[in-house]
Parts: structure tokens; C-alpha cells; sequence
């Protein structure tokens, strides 16, 4: 870097010294340039470090001696000096009478005979010997005195603005009153420690190039922008490792971002998405799906029945009395569930337990192949909430209908489902779904716990549950574990915070 | 899916060979039989399939590992001897638990392990097919010192009754409902009635008041030999089934089984029955299925193991007989399946088909996730409340009157007992909740509610919607209102504002989003009570209106 750029660089402070030394012959104390200029001592040092960094000028310890005034030295320079009022009061009249000195010049009789001594020291008065006593008369050096200050008041004088100084600052006749007024008790000197400052040669030659200071401004603002005046203008620096209060972005829920994590695979592998009604009938949740009216999970103990709504219509009754029969009687050559099947059962609003109701909607209106369509929606079961138990949680499930689809194929669809989700080992087992013949389970095996855990529940929907809706070409279902995969996402062991909304975790919980 | 305990010598000896657990697990997998755990004491947890009840016990365990082994082929020889004994089933019983079947044990050599396995096996029938004893209770006596025949009668509740189980005294039968522990518990399955039933000798001795104890005197102990099983209720079909298991598992241990003659109400019949039943399929149907290609030799081969009888194959068709206890057979799929299980589901290579469609978001989803970054992007932070609700919280603390809603008529308790009718509340739950962390706070969700609907077919739609609130002390109606502005820009939608009056806002701080001339929604400053309700201090606006009509 050249020197005029280094010298551009300098911040207004550094020039400020820099200036001040040259202007002191190239070097002078700390205290000094701060007499000077109207910085700090810290200020000062601090560019001084700075400066001596860069080469422009050298910092050498002193130890320098510093004189305070005392609290009668400070009397005397608010006031005057004792003599001094003596003097004035003789100059008043035609001399000043012993006895009358504490009255008319307003010293204490204490201070008389030491007024006096400094008196004559000075040579501003001498003692006549009247008939009336001891009388004070002034000199000729007393009268030349008179409105003048000594050497000793000034330096008095020069404690007004500082409490201390060092006494290389004052001029020399100062100097040589510090010890006077020291031993007259007005004055205290106390050794210190200082710093002198002196430039080296880059010091002095940078003095040719442009020091003049610059505005500082700690915020750049529009104006300085616009006006091109930022050029002109010192930025103050900031400690740009100082530690700030955290910010957060508005984030999605932890469980919302699993939601779309698996919505956007299943896009990705060409299914539609599709929606249901959370107040399901009985009708799509179980019968449609060949679950008969008295299996288990019907119960009142694990299925959320409705007081209001009363009562569910039911869209195709044609389709009801083929259900009927298909769960009776059996069709396509199976021996159904030979039980009375009840339609005020199917009537009867519940919340929705499977989304697989979803499904068979869909198909319902929609029998022609091919068929790819997907939903995570809520199901609801009656469970007491806790640690591992929620009564409303989110289900992924999906159904493929296409004409010589295979179990093979459903092998085939589960393995590409759990691919995507990251599980490349996997193994199949038999399963049990009431609505699905051949069925399986998909196990994954998860590195980071050794474990294998049951991912997915899968099989091919049942003939005497396709032979109603009137579709005689296979359909291969799948559901996903989704409480069980987004803990394992979440990192979480207990299911109720599937569900937390305490703001500090969400705010904490990264994205990433 | 139900959970059995089975003991590892007691596999063993059933299985006459000496395996570990270790030695099991692929074939407990391959078979869908999941080991849930061990003790140390070899006791091992099996989880089965629900459609299974054949295998509540270690005989059915041992049952299909002896096919799967090849130890044994096809259905079991189990040998059903013709009845000695008659049980004659009383008219007063017609209107309360009507069905008996029963069934004969004979050389039984029960030992401690086995006879805990057979109290289990009642036990788990009871809890499946007898939804806790409402359908079927399962009973067994030992019939050294009991008369027959057996009679199926009925006896008042303050008649002089016998000394039940557990007790060393007679007790009334309205005293074991009152007193005994299995009375109490199951007391509510008969006591509307005004006789109950009971089973007892031709001399009258009781063997048990069904469904709630045996009597002491025909205790069930080793040393019996001589064992009858009783299975009574109310669906005969289920009750046949659950005799039909303990008979074959008994039959599994190789002591002789016996049916009993039952005169029933309407007719006489012969139980257990050990009916076999025949299917017929063809292999490339089964196949096709499974897109596999076994040849009918080997599919006759895994049927066989899987412990069909193979009645007759002639080219590709195949006659097959399933055994009595397979009541989970309905159509040819269910044989299909069993033959991938024998086949080996990790022998079935998975393959994608290629179907030519695109996937497609559902639209309603799409607004839903643009309204989530638009509210995203304005540092709300999205939650995720229940869809369950109480009306104290949808309604009252809202400082509503009305509460039309989807109405739970089994709730688990009162917080859970209806459907949100909309989204503020749960988010006014949420501020609740987080009232110790710092101010501000920005939350939002956009969820679906449910509204009660006559029109539609259910009788409750979904709505989605989106809803926002803020609290802090320097929110007020124009940021909200700036924030809905700035959403509704977002979604593309067309809307108007025009003044409201809601109970949850403040009077002349709020306001009605129109949307097509109709009402969607609202936004304002909540009223200072609304905002106390949820034991807030400070100041809260919100907005809340439908996404789609």
C-alpha cells in the first residue's frame, strides 16, 4: 500500500495525533496532545497503538511528575493569594495598620505574620514604625505588583480546568513556581507513569501527504448514499464478533414438514391426492370395506361415535344392498361373514378410523383403471391420550389400481415408498388387515438404532370388497406408519409432542 | 394384535426336538408370528394375527412349525371319538345365553406348565372371541365325580347356590355377583336377568354358573383325566369355534378327544365337530395373484405344509382340504396367501409396475400450503392443535353462546368431547400455554374444522381454514389487518371488509371478511375478557376465515 493510501485510510483520530505530534516537533506525553486536542487519554492511546503498528511513530514509558492543588491552594485561586490582599488593602489607604490586617484585607490573625514574610519576600511592602504603631506601606515593586499576577498566581490560575498536571506541560517559569507553592502547602506533586509519543520517519513523511479529518457516522444512512458524502465520512467500525439476541424465522411444524416430506414423494411417484370427510358413516369406514359389523374394532371402545350428527345418508343404495349380500351371503365365491347385516349400522356417523375410507370413496365413483391416489388425513380412535397414545393422528395411505397388477407389484410399491423415505433395507413378512388378502408388512431396518422397525402395513384389497363397487381388476393398498416414522424424524419418544406447540422448541427445532 | 406367552420345553416337547429361540425366529417371521420378547426362564412373547385364533396357544404354534419343519404333512390326525355324554340345554334359558356346546378330554396328562396353557387358551378366546365373556365364556371340570348327563339350566339369584372357586364357603348366586371377584367383574352380563345360568350334574351338583365362575367341587386340577369343556353364550358359531380350538389343542398333545351330544332348544347335535373344509383353485389364478409361477407339483407341496390336505390336482386344478380350525378361510385368496407364506414372502421379488399417471396435489391442499408460507414469511410460527375439542373451549371461553358441533357420544373425557367448529380457540390455547416465554408471540394454523351440515351426506363437512393471532403490547387492529391483507394478496383472492360485531372481539375493532358477497371470516382486537378466559395480560388480534367456499 502507498503511503497517500495509507494515509487516506487513517481514521480522523490517528490523524488527529499524528498531527498533533508534528506540530509538537515529533514527540510529545500522552497528556500532552490531549491538552491539544480534545481527546482522551484512552482515545489517544488507542490510535497511538495503532499508529505504532503501522510504522508511524514509536511508544516509549516515562514517568512523568504531576502537581494537584490543594483544597487551600484551590481557596487562593478561587480568591486571591493572602499577600495579594494585603497589598490591596494597603494600596487602598495610606498604609495598613498591624492591628488592622485581619479586618481590611480579611486574612485570619493566623496567617498574619506568614502574610507578612511573603510580603517582604516579594518586596511589595515594608514596615514604617508610626506613632500609631506597626504600618504596612507599599514599595515601589508593591505598586508595580498591583493588578498584576505573579508567576505563582498563574500557575494557580492554570487549575481551573484540570485538577492535575504534569508538570513538563507548563511553560518553564510554571515550572519553577511548582516547588514554591509545594512548600507553601498549595501544591502536592506525585510521580506517574506516562507515555511519550515520538514519530519515526514514516511519521514525518506521512505528514506531506492529505491528513485533513473526516466526519465520522456510526449508521450509513440514505442521504450519505445518495449524496456520495459516504466517501467523504469515516464509518465507525463495530466489534463484529459481539454476540447479538437470537432471531427466529415463522417456521412450519415439525410434524407439518414430515406431512409434506412424504406428500411430495408420493406426487414424486405419481399418485393423486385425495381427501374424506372426517365424519365418515359406518357405511365407507367398515362395511364397504368387507369389515364386519361385529368385528372388534367396530366397538364402542375403539371407534369415536357421533350424539350429533344423528344419522348418515347413504349415497347408492344399490351399492348398500350389494355390500350387504357381500358380507351376508359372500359373493365371487366366498362365504362372507353369515351374520345379519344391520343398515341402521351403516347410518351411523362416526369419526372416521382409517383413511382407507378415503379410498374406497374414491373408487366408488371412480371403478375404471388405472387408479393412483394417495391422502394423509386424521383418523380418530377412542384412546385416552398419553405417552403412547394420541385419539386423532394423521394417516398416509395409498391405493394403486391397474388391470394385472400383482403382489409383487405391491412388493414393488412399498420397496419404492420406503427408497424414497431414505430405508434402502428392507424385508417383508405377513400381515393381517381385514380388508386386504394377500397382506403384508414392510420392516425397516434403521442404521442409527440397529433396529428393525415396522414401517408399513400393505395387501391387496379383497374381492368381496371390489365385487360390489363393481371392479373385477386388482388393488393394491398401502399404509404408512406415520406417528411411528415422524417420531422417529422428530426425534421424539413420547407421541403427545407429535402435537407440541411450546413456541421455544418450535423456534428451536431447525428446519435442516 | 394379541400377544400369547409360550414356553420354549413346552414348544420342545410338542415338537419332540430340542430348538432355541434363536433357531425359530426366521420361521416365526416367515410364518407373520412376531417374537415380542424372552425371559430368562424361557418364556417366549409371541404377537399372532388377529385372524388367527387357532393360534392363541402353544399346540397351534406347534401346530403350523411341525408343517412349516415338515415334521407333518397336511391336516392334522386328530382322531374325534363319538359321544358318552349327553348335555341337555333348559327352556328357561331362551331370551339369555341360550348356546352350549361342549366337548369330552379323555387320558388327559396335564402337568403344571400345560394346564396353565390351557387356562390361557380360555383366557384369550375369552378376550377375543368372546369380547370379554358378552359372546362366549369358556369353562372346564373335571368330570371324575359328575353324574351325566349334564344339564344347562337356570337358577334364581337368591336360590341356595354352591361354593365358587376360590372360596371354601356356599354362597348365593346373587352373593358371588355381590361378593366374588369374577361376580363383580362380570356381573353385568346376566344380572338384568331373572334367573341366571348354570350348569350342573344329574344330581344336581354345579359345575359352574356361566359366565362367571366354576364351582370348587369339579375344580380343575393335574391329576383329572377325565376333562369336560364347556363353551356357553350367545352366538353359537363363535362358541363352536372356541371349543373347536381348545378340543384341538388338547387333541395336539395327543390325549383323546370326545364330542358331547348337546340337546339343545330347537335341535340335537354332536360337538366339537372337527369339519374339514374343501376348496378347489386353479394355479394360475393363485399366480397370477402373486405374480409368481409355481408349478402345481410344488404348489401341492406348500399347501401340504402349510397344512392343507391335497384332495386331488389334475393339471392346473387343485382340490385342497383346510383344516377344521382355519375359521379365517372366506375366499380363495385367503388359500392364495397362505401359499406366498409357504412360497416365503422373502422369496417374492418386489417389482414397480409402470402406470402412466401423474401425480397431482390435491387444490385444496395447494391454497392451504401458499396461505402457510405467506404466514411463514410474516414470522408466524405454524401449530398444530387437536381437531378434538371441549365446547368449553370453542365456545364459552370465546364468549359464545351457541355450540353447534359434531358431538363425541363416547368421548374419553370432556376436553375431547366435540369437533372444533373453528380454528381461533386452539390457538388462543397455544398462547395459553406459552404464556411464560416472551412477548411478542405469532402463531397460526390452517387446518381443517368441521361444521354440522344437513345437506351433505354425513351430515358434517371439513372447512379448511386459516387463522392467525398475535400477542403482544404494541398489536392492534391495523397490523392484523395489514398481515390479511397481505395474505389475501398471496392467495390471489378477491375480498371486503365490512364492519362486524362478534362476541370473541372488541366492539368496533373488528370486522367481516367478505368473500363473493359472503361471510368467510372475521379479524379484530379480542375482547379483553376472551383474552383473560385464556389467562392472557396483553393485547391479541387474530383473523380467522374459510380458505374455500
Amino acid at each position: 500500500m502507498t503511503l497517500e493510501k495509507e494515509a487516506r485510510n487513517l481514521i480522523n483520530q490517528e490523524k488527529i495525533v499524528l498531527t498533533s505530534l508534528a506540530e509538537s516537533n515529533g514527540a510529545a506525553e500522552v497528556s500532552k496532545i490531549c491538552e491539544g486536542t480534545d481527546l482522551s487519554q484512552s482515545a489517544v492511546m488507542r490510535s497511538a497503538l495503532n499508529l505504532e503498528e503501522n510504522g508511524f511513530l514509536e511508544i516509549d514509558e516515562i514517568v512523568q511528575d504531576f502537581a494537584s492543588i490543594t483544597e487551600e491552594g484551590d481557596s487562593y485561586r478561587r480568591g486571591s493569594l493572602p499577600e495579594r490582599k494585603v497589598l490591596d488593602a494597603i494600596l487602598k489607604g495610606d498604609g495598613l495598620n498591624f492591628g488592622d490586617i485581619s479586618e481590611k484585607a480579611g486574612v485570619s490573625e493566623d496567617k498574619t505574620g506568614l502574610t507578612i514574610g511573603w510580603l517582604k519576600k516579594k518586596n511589595w511592602a515594608e514596615i514604617e514604625e508610626r506613632e500609631e504603631g506597626k504600618v504596612l506601606t507599599a514599595t515601589e515593586e508593591g505598586r508595580k505588583a498591583a493588578g498584576r499576577k505573579g508567576k505563582d498566581e498563574e500557575l494557580l490560575d492554570e487549575f481551573e480546568k484540570e485538577d492535575e498536571l504534569s508538570l513538563e506541560s507548563l511553560s518553564d517559569d510554571l515550572q519553577e513556581q511548582v516547588s514554591v507553592l509545594k512548600d507553601r502547602g498549595l501544591l502536592k506533586v506525585k510521580e506517574r507513569k506516562g507515555h511519550r509519543l515520538s514519530l519515526t520517519e514514516k511519521g514525518e513523511k506521512v505528514q506531506n501527504y492529505d491528513l485533513e479529518l473526516r466526519k465520522t457516522v456510526s449508521r450509513l444512512d440514505g442521504d450519505l448514499i445518495k449524496s456520495g458524502e459516504w466517501r467523504e465520512v469515516d464509518l465507525r467500525e463495530y466489534n463484529v464478533t459481539a454476540s447479538t439476541e437470537p432471531i427466529f424465522p415463522g417456521k412450519r411444524h415439525p410434524q407439518r414438514r414430515i406431512i409434506e416430506e412424504l406428500r411430495s414423494i408420493l406426487l414424486r411417484m405419481g399418485f393423486e391426492e385425495i381427501r374424506g370427510p372426517m365424519v365418515e358413516s359406518e357405511f365407507w369406514n367398515f362395511d364397504a370395506l368387507f369389515q364386519a359389523q361385529n368385528h372388534p374394532a367396530r366397538e364402542i371402545h375403539d371407534t369415536l361415535s357421533l350424539s350429533k350428527p344423528s344419522e348418515a345418508k347413504i349415497p347408492d343404495l344399490e351399492l348398500l344392498e350389494r355390500v350387504k349380500e357381500a358380507h351376508e351371503d359372500g359373493v365371487v365365491g366366498s362365504k362372507g361373514w353369515d351374520y345379519h347385516f344391520d343398515k341402521d349400522i351403516s347410518r351411523r356417523p362416526i369419526l372416521r378410523s382409517q383413511t382407507t375410507a378415503d379410498s374406497v370413496r374414491y373408487l366408488a365413483q371412480r371403478p375404471e383403471p388405472p387408479v393412483k391416489v394417495f391422502s394423509i388425513d386424521k383418523v380418530f380412535r377412542r384412546e385416552r391420550i398419553d405417552y403412547q397414545h394420541l385419539a386423532e393422528f394423521p394417516q398416509a395411505e395409498g391405493i394403486v389400481m391397474a388391470e394385472d397388477l400383482n403382489f409383487r407389484n405391491m412388493l414393488g410399491y412399498l420397496k419404492e415408498i420406503l427408497h424414497e423415505m431414505g430405508v434402502s433395507k428392507i424385508r417383508f413378512r405377513p400381515g393381517y388387515f381385514p380388508y386386504t388378502e394377500p397382506s403384508a408388512e414392510a420392516d425397516g431396518y434403521l442404521p442409527e438404532r440397529d433396529e428393525w422397525i415396522e414401517l408399513l402395513g400393505a395387501g391387496m384389497f379383497r374381492p368381496e370388497l371390489l365385487e360390489p363397487l363393481g371392479i373385477d381388476c386388482p388393488v393394491l393398498a398401502w399404509g404408512i406408519g406415520f406417528s411411528r416414522i415422524a417420531m422417529i424424524r422428530m426425534g421424539i419418544e413420547d407421541m403427545r409432542n407429535l402435537h407440541n406447540n411450546d413456541l421455544e422448541w418450535l423456534k428451536n427445532e431447525p428446519l435442516g | 394384535m394379541p400377544t400369547i406367552g409360550i414356553n420354549i420345553s413346552d414348544l420342545n416337547r410338542l415338537l419332540d426336538e430340542n430348538y432355541s429361540l434363536n433357531d425359530l425366529r426366521k420361521s416365526f417371521r416367515s410364518l407373520g408370528i412376531e417374537v415380542e420378547g424372552e425371559t430368562e426362564e424361557g418364556d417366549i412373547k409371541l404377537e399372532v394375527l388377529h385372524n388367527r385364533p387357532d393360534l392363541l396357544s402353544v399346540e397351534g404354534i406347534a401346530r403350523v412349525l411341525k408343517g412349516h419343519f415338515g415334521m407333518e404333512k397336511g391336516t392334522p390326525d386328530y382322531e374325534l371319538k363319538e359321544p358318552k355324554i349327553n348335555c341337555k340345554v333348559d327352556p328357561s334359558l331362551e331370551g339369555s345365553r341360550p348356546v352350549i356346546v361342549m366337548g369330552q378330554i379323555e387320558n388327559a396328562d396335564y402337568d403344571d406348565v400345560s394346564l396353565e396353557v390351557l387356562m390361557n387358551l380360555q383366557e384369550k378366546l375369552h378376550d377375543t372371541l368372546g369380547r370379554d365373556r358378552e359372546k362366549i365364556s369358556i369353562g372346564a371340570y373335571d368330570l371324575a365325580d359328575v353324574e351325566p348327563p349334564i344339564r344347562y339350566t337356570t337358577i334364581l339369584p337368591e336360590d341356595e347356590g354352591f361354593t365358587p372357586l376360590e372360596f371354601n364357603e356356599r354362597m348365593t348366586p346373587q352373593e358371588i355377583l355381590e361378593k366374588h371377584p369374577k361376580g363383580q367383574k362380570y356381573a353385568h352380563l346376566i344380572e338384568s336377568c331373572d334367573r341366571y345360568p348354570l350348569l350342573e350334574d344329574s344330581e344336581g351338583k354345579v359345575l359352574s354358573m356361566p359366565p362367571i365362575i366354576n364351582s370348587e367341587s369339579t375344580r380343575l386340577t393335574q391329576s383329572a383325566s377325565n376333562i369336560g369343556v364347556d363353551v356357553t353364550g350367545t352366538n353359537r358359531k363363535v362358541a363352536e369355534r372356541a371349543l373347536e380350538i381348545i378340543m384341538a389343542s388338547a387333541a395336539e398333545r395327543g390325549f383323546d378327544v370326545r364330542q358331547v351330544k348337546i340337546e339343545g332348544l330347537n335341535s340335537d347335535f354332536l360337538t366339537p365337530r372337527f369339519k374339514d373344509s374343501e376348496w378347489s383353485f386353479d394355479i394360475d389364478d393363485a399366480n397370477n395373484k402373486l405374480g409368481i409361477s409355481v408349478e402345481a407339483n410344488d404348489a401341492c407341496r406348500i399347501m401340504e405344509e402349510m397344512r392343507y390336505d391335497v384332495v386331488k390336482q389334475k393339471e392346473d386344478k387343485i382340490k385342497v382340504r383346510a383344516p377344521f380350525y382355519r375359521f379365517d378361510l372366506l375366499h380363495e385368496v385367503d388359500l392364495f396367501e397362505d401359499l406366498a407364506v409357504g412360497y416365503g414372502y422373502d422369496s417374492l421379488e418386489p417389482e414397480l409396475p409402470s402406470i402412466e399417471i401423474t401425480g397431482r396435489p390435491h387444490e385444496v391442499e395447494e391454497i392451504s400450503n401458499i396461505a402457510r408460507s405467506a404466514l411463514e414469511g410474516l414470522g408466524f410460527m405454524e401449530a398444530m392443535p387437536y381437531v378434538l375439542t371441549s365446547p368449553e373451549r370453542n365456545f364459552e371461553l370465546m364468549n359464545i353462546d351457541e355450540c353447534e358441533a359434531v358431538g363425541i357420544e363416547n368421548p374419553v373425557s370432556k376436553e375431547y368431547s366435540i369437533l372444533r367448529t373453528w380454528l381461533m380457540p386452539g390457538l388462543m390455547k397455544v398462547l395459553r400455554e406459552n404464556k411464560l416465554h416472551e412477548l411478542p408471540q405469532k402463531v397460526f394454523e390452517v387446518g381443517d374444522v368441521v361444521k354440522l351440515n344437513d345437506e351433505v351426506e354425513t351430515g358434517a363437512e371439513n372447512i379448511k381454514r386459516a387463522s392467525a393471532v398475535a400477542v403482544g403490547e404494541d398489536f392492534n387492529y391495523t397490523y392484523i389487518r395489514a398481515v390479511l391483507e397481505s395474505l389475501m394478496r398471496e392467495l390471489d383472492m378477491d375480498w371486503e371488509i365490512e364492519t362486524f360485531e362478534h362476541p370473541s372481539f372488541l366492539e368496533g375493532r373488528t370486522a367481516k371478511v367478505m368473500i363473493d358477497g359472503e361471510r368467510r371470516g372475521f379479524l379484530g382486537e379480542v375482547h379483553p375478557e376472551v383474552i383473560t378466559n385464556f389467562e392472557l395480560e396483553h393485547p391479541v388480534v387474530a383473523f380467522e376465515f374459510s380458505l374455500v367456499e
